[in-house]
């Protein structure tokens, strides 16, 4: 169990590190675990794990308004709105508690195992196939 | 040679699928799972798909508005077969439910199709169709554009070649499931049978087209594993027969009893089935245990089948020393909604595995206590099935009966089932000089001669003791006994 969370936490700090982020408020992460999900559990389900999500991480990041939308592109735009407002610091570690709240509550659903792999095909496809674009 | 198209089948690994659908499933045909809500439709259709996919072979699996997909991934998970390295790779979930809810049966059929561009599968499922026509019912697209999506659905997955399921609730599937019954190639129901407390789970093939199916209900049940399918049938002869010809001479095994292989002139047949029939107390679980005993001394395994309660046969020390060393298994159950088909297919798996030779099975008096309600009504065609599987294992067995004892009645068993065995051995009580007495008699041995004594008996420690001589009483059984006239 642990050793699965902290490979989740490393997915998710590589993840982080890897993208070429304009600091804690890119949502890039989010739209690409989206795309890979949402297909899976549909869109509705995708945003109703976020809303859950959101709702657990407010009361440590007071200044986080909770969106009510069924659209995960509505709420990312809106996520990376509020990121991009406060100092990058705040926006990273907050990115990051929901990031890590979300992929927590999904693997308390179906498994450690899917999660990681899921969370693996979302993010290491989406970055290698960036630094092909880059290297073009 | 033969010019005409032969259809290739996949071999599924859902044990006992294949037999029901006469060799496998057929390739590309367009298929309906039915069935009531928790009949097992999703669980079927992802062993199926477990079962068949790999990388060549790979599978989409549409989910609508039925189940969500969330919950159908944490629960079908916990199955055995769900092999999460298939997940991504070979297999791939996609969810319609958002199509389906905006869009028209025309943009559902798009999506469908680009999805399964985009993965090229050769297996796909939808579950569950009875939202998308549901959606037909409600919304504004009429049932003829339904039919026309079904038909259009069809004719592209089987132009793709890809073997599709559509998974649905319908409790009477052939009545409801139109137009997609007469589009599908194959229909699958699955049902729950409740009589009193007991539910049994059955699955029909009602359709496979091209394919010589087995037709009726047959019993399944939902373990750790997924299904498990018993097809209603006997198994073949000449599987399973070691012996092949027809047997003049039958070799001969001691029964553990000496007087008793005495009276059937040299032991009980191989392969033959032995009833012993008496009332309570008259030894037959003894005789039981002492022909389970003897096949031990004599290097045989046994397998007792027991449906006597389970203390009985803690008490039993013989059997129960048998038992802990490992030369005896024992094959019982805990279930009170029992079928014949899980029985027997537990058996057979025992009787192999050990490469058993001499099977116990005490009693069948209980036996009825432990079926699922509606089988209770045929115990003779259970006991039927079990004896024909038995024998086809070439095993030798001793079947007991408990019988309340008429006295002046020569009953062998209930529901005819002594027709059923080969030989026949009787208990019974008389009283003699003012003691109930025990007398043992062979009744019959099938292709052989026999003793025709009527013998006294006790039950020591050492086992059954039978008299040497036959009794010199006349009109035993007739229950008013008297000294034979010795002239």
């Amino acid at each position: 169990m642990d050793k699965n969370d902290n490979k989740r936490q490393q997915l998710i700090s590589e993840m982080f590190s890897a993208s070429r982020s304009n600091g804690g408020a890119d949502v890039s992460a989010w739209r690409r675990l989206s795309m890979h999900l949402s297909p899976l559990i549909g869109e509705s389900g995708f945003a109703a794990l976020y809303g859950r999500a959101a709702r657990l991480v407010q009361p440590r990041f007071p200044w986080l308004v909770l969106e009510q939308s069924s659209q995960s592109t509505d709420l990312f735009d809106q996520l990376g709105k509020q990121l991009s407002s406060v100092d990058a610091d705040l926006a990273a570690e907050t990115n990051a508690a929901l990031l890590d709240t979300f992929t927590k509550l999904l693997s308390g659903l179906i498994g450690d195992a899917l999660t990681i792999r899921l969370l693996n095909s979302a993010w290491s496809d989406e970055s290698h196939q960036g630094n092909a674009k880059e290297q073009k | 040679m033969s010019d005409k198209v032969t259809v290739g089948t996949l071999a599924t690994s859902v044990p006992g699928l294949d037999l029901l659908l006469g060799g496998g499933l057929s390739e590309f045909s367009f298929n309906l799972i039915a069935g009531a809500p928790g009949s097992g439709k999703t669980t079927l259709a992802h062993q199926i798909m477990f079962s068949l996919a790999n990388p060549q072979r790979r599978a989409l699996f549409f989910t609508v508005l039925g189940e969500p997909p969330l919950k159908m991934l944490r629960y079908q998970q916990q199955y055995a077969f769900y092999d999460l390295d298939k997940v991504g790779s070979s297999v791939r979930y996609v969810n319609l439910g958002e199509d389906l809810r905006s869009g028209n049966f025309a943009g559902v059929l798009e999506r469908i199709m680009r999805e399964v561009e985009a993965f090229s599968p050769s297996l796909v499922f939808v579950d569950s169709f009875r939202s998308v026509v549901q959606t037909a019912k409600d919304g504004n697209e009429g049932i003829a554009d339904l039919q026309h999506f079904i038909q259009e659905l069809g004719t592209r997955m089987t132009s793709w070649e890809a073997t599709t399921f559509l998974i649905g609730e319908y409790m009477h599937a052939e009545a409801e499931a139109n137009p997609i019954m007469t589009v599908a190639d194959g229909l699958f129901y699955l049902s729950q049978h409740q009589e009193r407390n007991s539910v049994v789970r059955k699955i029909r093939i009602v359709k496979m087209r091209g394919q010589h199916h087995l037709s009726g209900s047959h019993i399944f049940r939902i373990t750790g594993d997924g299904l498990r399918i018993y097809p209603r049938m006997l198994p073949l002869i000449t599987e399973e027969q070691p012996e092949t010809g027809i047997d003049t001479s039958p070799v001969r095994i001691p029964t553990g009893t000496p007087q008793i292989d005495e009276m059937l002139h040299g032991g009980l047949p191989r392969g033959h089935a032995l009833l012993v029939v008496g009332p309570t107390g008259s030894g037959k679980t003894v005789f039981g245990t002492e022909f389970l005993a003897e096949g031990v001394r004599q290097g045989e395994k046994g397998v007792a089948l027991f449906f006597e309660k389970t203390t009985a046969r803690l008490r039993n020390s013989v059997l129960s020393n048998l038992i802990a060393s490992g030369e005896v298994s024992v094959v019982s159950n805990r279930l009170l909604d029992l079928t014949v088909e899980e029985l027997i297919d537990d058996l057979i798996e025992v009787v192999r595995r050990t490469n058993a030779k001499r099977v116990l099975v005490d009693s069948l008096s209980e036996f009825g206590l432990y079926l699922a309600p509606e089988f209770r009504s045929d115990i003779r065609g259970a006991v039927f099935r079990l004896l024909d599987t038995l024998a086809k294992l070439g095993v030798t067995v001793v079947v007991t009966i408990g019988l309340e004892d008429r006295f002046t009645e020569l009953r062998f068993s209930q529901a005819d089932i002594s027709f059923l065995t080969d030989a026949i051995i009787a208990l019974r009580y008389v009283e003699r000089e003012g003691s109930l007495a025990k007398f043992i008699s062979v009744v019959k041995v099938r292709g052989s001669g026999h003793s025709r004594d009527l013998r006294q008996y006790e039950i020591t420690d050492r086992g059954i003791e039978i008299g040497e001589r036959p009794v010199q009483i006349e009109g035993l059984l007739s229950g008013h006994p008297s000294m034979r006239d010795p002239g």
